[in-house]
Order: structure tokens, then sequence, then C-alpha cells
């Protein structure tokens, strides 16, 4: 197996501005690189991938070390060029001119006579300088390829800026797991995905760490007899973990009841919500009928605060009634699904679920540039929930 | 078609956009070999990726006594060994073992059917499989026939319930000639329906042999040249560069052209010659492939040295390593005369192809690995550049490469920098491990989805089976009545007998060098 990798320093303008040239030329220069020698010895020919150009924006240190770690993992996957935005006050230094880092590794799996390379570039920006990134973005992509745009942190929503970024990429994929007022956000991230329309898709790995919840649930209604529950819901329950000292996070419960309301076509009418009490939603069905909606939230361990830790739906059809439940059982790192349905052998499964590292659900969002239809829709019966509260009851969120 | 997810509003946007219903696979020869290397380590990815539905139950069936539980670990250290993913994870392994069960008995005691069929109808009650069964003949093929007539005896051969479904996956070979292949579906479909016969090719399964159907059909570009106006021939090659790997019993008996044309390689021809399918269903892919099956031009046996070139490796080097010879392989009769090696030209006679010859060679103990379909483009009409500007010019291939570094390569001209015009051919390339940041799943994962799914599409029918036969037989039998080879006739670690580049030759053309 051959892997190399290079890496060389940009010098650039001094002062807080981005010599793009300089970065370019280096890239360029990374491809005549003595270093690149040792594969064409072993028969293995350096090869630039096509994949996607992934832009990265991190706000703070912490959040630099977590892409660091991101960025190794997501090495293996080779994106063809990341680039990666690393806020810095030393940026502003007038005499300072280390622009940047470029990269490029390359690594030939086994018997295989190519070696796929991806080129990482590492950019120092003053804080805050959101119109710097924007400008500099656009030289910087490979052409034809889609490019997306990963903001591990809060993004500053409401930022006219940041909507200027996000048109200038296909995807923005945000994390609402670390957003501090979780459910006042989603009103605006809703918002802001409104203002994108087409020009830009939105994710969030908040929505990505529902996939097994997804499809466990939806698993449930392939056997035809049940399908008759949906129809049917008189109540869904869900319950999300909470660590006393850490941030109340419901976004995780709000996304997933916004899924079912958004699936089964109800439409949301009232909600309510006591301080720090139960969160209680009325939405309709399609036939007319009302279904109650409960998020509470329970004590669990610092790595679920936030997270989704059970799902009910009860329903009562004339004389038949069923119950669909999920829930993280024993260490919490097992989802298990079970049905009991008047009339039908009842059904149990379960599935092993970590907490999913950043790299997989991210993995995951990197995968289409298109719009989420249901992602959208799911969060905008979420954003409903919230803006149905009163006045006071959102203050106090 | 049977599809349990059209109706489930749940299913949108995920990833597993169709879920079989609830089923038992029964593998008939679940000790053996192909259920530890290919079999299980398929299921247990589905199980991983989350493609399984809930209850989906395994019953291993073969003759040694074993508990349940010691399949279960023969199975886990199967998965450990040889899974594209390991080792196993031990949350979906608890999951995905409490569906793996054993029923010991021999193929030709009806009453071990009786036994499975409890053991079937215990995992409908408790698991919710609701009657829905496959049955996968992991056996030597001497066995099939009497699988099949037990299970019909059993009554295993129709569905269990109503609504329910029973499926029959039978491996290659199928058959050893045409009358045989034809048998062999007669005795099938007395028992069983054709809908209900899913006859595995895994090539089809391949992600990079459907993806010459989406290059193919998915871009407007190459259609309008694909035929025998712009294309001067087709090779297709599949080296291995593996001898035997212990199967000298059953590969003495097969040979080259029954182990690999007759099924893969021919499958390879069909996709590429093939005439775009009205819909990518089932019937149509397939009716599509059997024209192309009719339309080989028959070989008659007496000019087949014409059209054929066999081979035998004797000993030589692989990969820097010495190797044996065919005929000193285990279970190899010393003086056996099965090819190990085979080069042969077919024409396809119809509008498209007419007057276009099909290289296909295959070999073990090739010098490497590699399966590719390369398309040789006609030399340009009026040759502009001449003399030593041209001269390391050559016409246009389009290589198709399935495996390894999967991808496609078009070789063009280009001028070489400098103040003369001189040309060289270069490569424009596009490569499966560079474009995508997904890993492709194995052949079985797919094959064993989409017939839990009942989707046909990637499995052979009936006339097909029978259809890729003829050819193959009719040189069968030319090479019987011709005088026997004399093997050994390359070495091993080399691109095969001499006779292979004389008989391209003679037609003006060369073997890529792949
Ligand atoms: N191996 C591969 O990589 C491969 C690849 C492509 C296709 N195939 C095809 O797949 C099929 C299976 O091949 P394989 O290599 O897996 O075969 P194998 O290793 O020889 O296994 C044969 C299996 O059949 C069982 N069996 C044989 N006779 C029996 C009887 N009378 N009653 C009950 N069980 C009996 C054996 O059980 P016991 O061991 O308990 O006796 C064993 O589980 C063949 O058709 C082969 O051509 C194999």
């Amino acid at each position: 197996m051959g892997e190399v990798d290079i890496t060389r320093d940009v010098h650039g303008f001094p002062g807080p501005n981005v010599d793009v040239e300089a970065i370019e030329r280096e890239l360029a220069n990374l491809w005549k690189a003595p270093e690149l020698g040792s594969l064409t010895q072993a028969e293995v020919v350096p090869v630039r991938t096509s994949v996607l150009n992934l832009v990265v924006v991190a706000s703070g240190h912490a959040g630099a070390a977590r892409i660091a770690r991101t960025v190794s993992w997501l090495s293996v996957h080779h994106p063809s060029r990341l680039i990666v935005f690393v806020p810095d006050w030393s940026a502003t230094d007038p005499t300072r001119d280390l622009d940047a880092q470029v990269s490029t590794h390359c690594s030939a799996a086994p018997e295989a006579h190519v070696a796929p390379c991806f080129e990482r570039v590492i950019i120092t920006v003053p804080p805050g300088a959101l119109d710097l990134i924007v400008s500099v973005i656009p030289s910087l992509v490979l052409p034809d390829l889609p490019t997306f745009l990963w903001w591990p942190e809060p993004p500053p929503l409401g930022e006219p800026n940041l909507v200027r970024l996000a048109r200038a990429v296909d995807r923005l994929v945000v994390d609402s797991r670390g957003f501090t007022r979780a459910a006042a956000s989603l009103v605006r991230l809703h918002e802001l995905c409104r203002q994108l329309g087409d020009d830009c898709a939105l994710s969030d790995l908040n929505w990505a760490c529902l996939a097994p919840w997804r499809a466990l649930t939806a698993q449930a209604f392939d056997v035809a007899e049940h399908r008759w529950v949906l129809d049917a819901v008189t109540r869904l329950t869900v319950q999300y973990g909470y660590t006393r000292g850490a941030a109340d996070s419901p976004a995780q419960a709000l996304l997933f009841v916004g899924w079912v309301t958004s699936r089964l076509g109800w439409e949301v009418v009232a909600a309510e919500r006591a301080n720090r009490g139960p969160w209680r939603v009325t939405a309709r069905r399609p036939d007319g009928a009302h279904v109650a909606i409960e998020l509470h939230r329970i004590p669990a361990p610092p790595a679920f605060n936030g997270a989704l830790l059970s799902g009910v739906l009860q329903a009562r059809d004339g004389r038949r009634s069923g119950e669909f439940r999920a829930e993280r059982v024993d260490d919490l790192e097992t989802i298990r699904v079970t049905v009991g349905i008047d009339g039908v052998p009842p059904v149990s499964y379960a599935m092993r679920s970590r907490g999913a590292d950043d790299g997989s659900l991210l993995m995951q969002e990197l995968r289409s540039v298109d719009r989420d239809g249901v992602y959208e829709e799911a969060l905008t019966a979420a954003r409903r929930c919230v803006a149905a509260l009163g006045k006071d009851e959102r203050a106090r969120l | 078609m049977q599809s349990a997810t059209v109706e489930n509003p749940l299913r949108a946007g995920l990833d597993a956009e169709r879920m079989p219903p609830p089923c038992a696979v029964v593998i008939f020869g679940a000790s053996g070999d192909l259920t530890r290397r290919k079999l299980m380590p398929a299921l247990y990815n589905l199980a991983l990726e989350g493609l399984l539905p809930a209850g989906f139950t395994v019953v291993g069936f073969a003759r040694r006594a074993m508990a349940p539980s010691e399949f279960r670990a023969q199975i886990r250290d199967a998965i450990n060994q040889f899974s594209r993913r390991r080792p196993v994870d031990p949350g979906t392994w608890e999951a995905f073992e409490q569906g793996i069960t054993y029923v010991q008995g021999t193929f030709q005691d009806v009453a071990d059917y009786a036994r499975l069929d409890q053991e079937l109808r215990r995992i409908d009650r408790e698991r919710g499989t609701r009657g829905n069964r496959i049955f996968y003949l992991a056996t030597p093929p001497t066995q099939y026939e009497t699988i099949i007539d037990n299970l019909g005896r059993a009554g295993l051969n129709v569905p269990a319930e109503p609504g329910s479904w029973t499926r029959l996956i039978i491996e290659k070979p199928f058959g050893r000639d045409y009358q045989s292949a034809v048998a062999l579906n007669d005795h099938l479909l007395r028992i069983f329906a054709e809908e209900q016969i899913f006859r595995i090719d895994h090539y089809l399964g391949k992600e990079t042999v459907q993806n010459v159907l989406a290059f193919r059909f998915a871009n407007g570009i190459f259609e309008p040249i694909w035929n025998r106006n712009y294309i001067d021939h087709v090779q297709i090659t599949v080296a291995e560069s593996l001898g035997l790997e212990g199967r000298g019993d059953y590969y003495d008996q097969a040979g080259a052209l029954r182990d690999m044309v007759q099924n893969h390689m021919l499958q390879l021809l069909c996709v590429t010659a093939m005439e775009p399918p009205i819909a990518f269903e089932a019937d149509a892919v397939r009716d599509e492939k059997v024209k192309v099956l009719r339309a080989i031009r028959q070989i008659d046996p007496k000019r087949v040295n014409e059209m054929t070139v066999r081979g035998q490796y004797g000993p030589g080097w692989v990969g820097g390593q010495p190797v044996p010879g065919y005929r000193e392989e285990p279970n190899v009769a010393p003086n056996s005369v099965t090819e190990t090696y085979v080069a042969l030209k077919l024409f396809i006679d119809n509008w498209r192809w007419a007057g276009v010859p099909f290289y296909l060679r295959t070999g073990k103990r090739m010098p490497r690995r590699v399966t590719e379909i390369a398309i040789q483009f006609k030399h340009v009409p009026h040759p502009l550049f001449r003399g030593p500007a041209a001269a390391s010019m050559e016409p246009n291939v389009l290589a198709i490469r399935i495996q390894p570094d999967e991808g496609i390569s078009l070789k063009i001209a280009a001028k070489v920098p400098g103040p003369l015009i001189r040309l060289r051919s270069v490569n424009m390339g596009f490569l499966y491990g560079t474009s995508f940041m997904v890993e492709s799943p194995d052949a079985y994962e797919r094959l064993l989805l989409d017939c839990m799914l009942g989707d046909s599409t990637l499995f052979t029918r009936r006339d097909e089976t029978e259809a890729a036969w003829r050819p193959i037989t009719a040189i069968l039998k030319g090479w019987a009545e011709a005088p026997p080879p004399r093997f050994p006739n390359y070495e091993a670690g080399t691109w095969g007998p001499r006779e292979a580049d004389e008989f391209i030759a003679r037609d003006g053309r060369a073997w890529r060098q792949p």
C-alpha cells in the first residue's frame, strides 16, 4: 500500500487579507512535489479525486480541534478539496504573511494501481470575517464539482452574510445539536431555509442522527397489518435527554415530531409549554381527528443531552388498538422497537445505535446535493410546534 | 411484483427506499464454502446497513450434526474472515444472530424436509415471517434435482400462506451443456414456476457491470457511435491470477468455457451489445439480452479451431512465486485436457453488430487479475497526420474496467508539446474509487436483497440460460471431435498460449495489454 502526505506553508499578503493566487500556485506545486515519486516507484499513479469540495468554517479553537478529528476521518473517503477556515486573531497582525497551509494526501489500497489524492487548504482568518470567506470560496473550489459548506458550531443565523455564503455553495450543513436556544434557533433555521430556496440545500447533522429512528419506525409499518395504525394515531409521546446544568436541547425531539407530523399529513393546531414542563402540542389528522403530542425531557448522561430517547405512537380505530414504541434501552446504545397491535402477533426488534460521530453523520449529509424535502417538511412542522406556543412561552425558550 | 413499501408514508427519503417483507432464507449447503465466503457476509452487511426486514431469519441446512449455537459461531468466524466490513460489530451481530438457526439433514431424506417445514412454521409464528421464504441451493450441482424434488414432495414449493411467497435461488453452474440445461429447467419447472426461480450470475450483481448499462443508456453521446459504423471490434477479458484454490474436483469437470464464458462473459457481452430496453425492468432487460444471445452466430463444430483457442497452464511464476502447473494441482487428472484458458471470436448477426468481431478471452494463472470490456474504434477515415507525426497513434479505445481499479477510460490522440506535430495516445479516465465517497456493496448483497424484493432483473431467465448454452455447446462438441490439444501450452504467469496471439493477429489485430 502506498501513502504520501505533503504539506507546504503559503506566504501571501501581510495582514488579514488572503492571497488566493499564492494558494493556487502552491496547490499546483504540490503535484510536482518529489515526494509523489515514492508512489510512482511502486507503480502507483496518484490521481486527484473528483468527488466534491468541502468548505468548513470553524468558529473557535474547540471547533478547530473537532474539525481536525473529523477531517482525518474523512480523508479515508477523500473529498477532492477541503478548505478549512480557522478563525485566529493573529491573522489581523499587519506583519504576518502566513495565509494558509496546503497539503495533499494520497493513498492506494493494496493491489490498486491508482492512489486517490485529495487536497486540503487551511486558511486562518480574523474571527467573524464572513465577507472575506465569501470572497475566497469561489476562487478556491474545484470547478464542476458540488460544494458543501459544513458549519460545525452554531452559525450566525440571521446574519445576511451567512445567506450570501450559503448561496456560494450547493449545500449548507449545520448541527442543531449545538444550538443554545434550540427551539428559537430552529425557527430561524427554518427562515434561512425559506430564504435559500433552491439556491442552496440545507441539512442538519441533528437530522442525520434521526436516520436510525426513522428507519426503525418505518420498518414497523412495512407490515401491511400494522399500517392502519398510522391513520388512527391518537397520541404521540416522545422523550429526550436532559443533563443537569446543560442547555435544554429539544431540537432533535422536535424534528422527530415534525417528521411524524409531516409524513402523516397532520397539521399542528395548538401548543403549550409550562415552565420546564412537558411540551404539549395538538395536531389534526387528515380525517379531522385530533392527536395529542407530548415532549418530555428526562435525565440522561451528558452524551445523550438533547438525544431522542423514546417515541411512542398510540392508536385506536373502532375496537382495535395498537401501540408502537421505539426506545433507547440498556446502556442507551440500543434502540428497541416493540409493536403491539390487537389481533396481530407482537413484533420486537432492536438495533445498536451509539451516538454517531461527526464523521459518519457528515458523510450521510455529503451524499446528496439536492434539497432534502423530507427534512424541510419536518423542519416546517417542528417550527409550527414552536410558533404555536404563546408569546410568553416562546420568550422563555 | 411484491413490494411492501409502496404505501408506507414513513419510507420517503430513507436510504432503504425498498424494504423487503419479513422472510426466512433457507441455505442448503450451509456448512459449505460459498455460504462462508459470500452468503453470510453479504447478509450480515445488509443487516449492518439496516436493509433487512424485522424478523429476518436464516435457516442453515447441511449434513453434519451441529447445534444452532455452533452454526452461529461458525458464521461469526466466517464474517470476521470474509466480510468487507470486519470485525463483526457486536451490536448488529447480537440482533442478527437471533435470526440464525440450523437444521441438520440430508438432501435425500424427505423426512428431513418435513422437519425443515416444521421449523419454518415455528419461525413464521415466532418471528413474523408470514410464510415468505427463499431456498438457496448452495450445494454441489449434482444435488439440485434431489433437493428440488424433495421440496416438492414436502409441499415446500408452494406459498405457505395466502399472500406469501416462496422463491428458489440456484447457483452456477446451471447445466453442463445445452441439453442438460434444458433438462434441468424442465425439471425445475415441474415443481416451481418461472417467477419463483432466481438463477444467479453474480457478475450481474456487480456495481460496475450495472454501470455499463448506466454508461450506455444514461449518456446521450455514446449510443450514436455504439455500432458497426464506428466500432472495429470488442475485446472482453477476464483474467485471474489465481489457480484452483482447492476446487480441482469441480474445475477439472468444468473448464474455463463452462466456468467463465457460458455465464459471466456472455453476460458482459450482453450488456455491451444489447439494444436499449424499453424499461429497466426484469423482463424488458432480459428480453434484450436474449435477443443478443440468439443473434450469436453458431459456430460450426468442424471449424471450431478457427474460432477458438484453448490453453492449459504449466508450472511458472505468478506474483514473484513459483506455482505448479494445472496437472500438478490436487484433484486434477495428471493427463487432464481441461482448458484453463480460452480465447474465442464471436459474431452477433444483427443490424447493429454485423461484421464486428467480439473477442473473448479468459484464463487462470494470468499475470494479474483483471476484468475489462474494451471497445476498439475504427481508424480515422482520412489520416491527416502521417509519417513520424502519427507513428505512435492508435485508434480510440474505450475501456470499461470491471475490476480492479473500476472505471472507464478513453484512449485519445493528443499532440506532444513542442514545435513539431507529434501525436501520442493518452488516457482520459474516470475511476470509481476517486469519484464516489462510498464503498460498493458486494454483488451477493445486491442479489439477495433483490430476490427478497422479488426483483429478477439481475437474474437469468430460462430462455437466457438456454440461449447462452447454445454457442458454448457447439464449441464443446467441436473440441470433443478435434484431436486432443497438446497441453500444457502456456506458462503460469503469462497471458496465455502463443496460439492466442496468432489467432487474433490473423485478423490484423492484437490483444490489449490490460
Ligand atoms: N465456493 C465458491 O466460491 C463458489 C462460487 C460460485 C459458485 N459456487 C457454487 O455454489 C455451490 C456450492 O459450492 P460450495 O463451494 O459452497 O460447496 P461445498 O463447500 O462443497 O459445500 C457443500 C455443502 O453441501 C452440503 N452437502 C453436500 N451433500 C449433502 C447431502 N447429501 N446432504 C446434506 N448436505 C449436503 C455440505 O454439508 P456437509 O459439509 O455438512 O456435508 C456443504 O454444506 C456450487 O454449486 C458451486 O458451484 C461456489
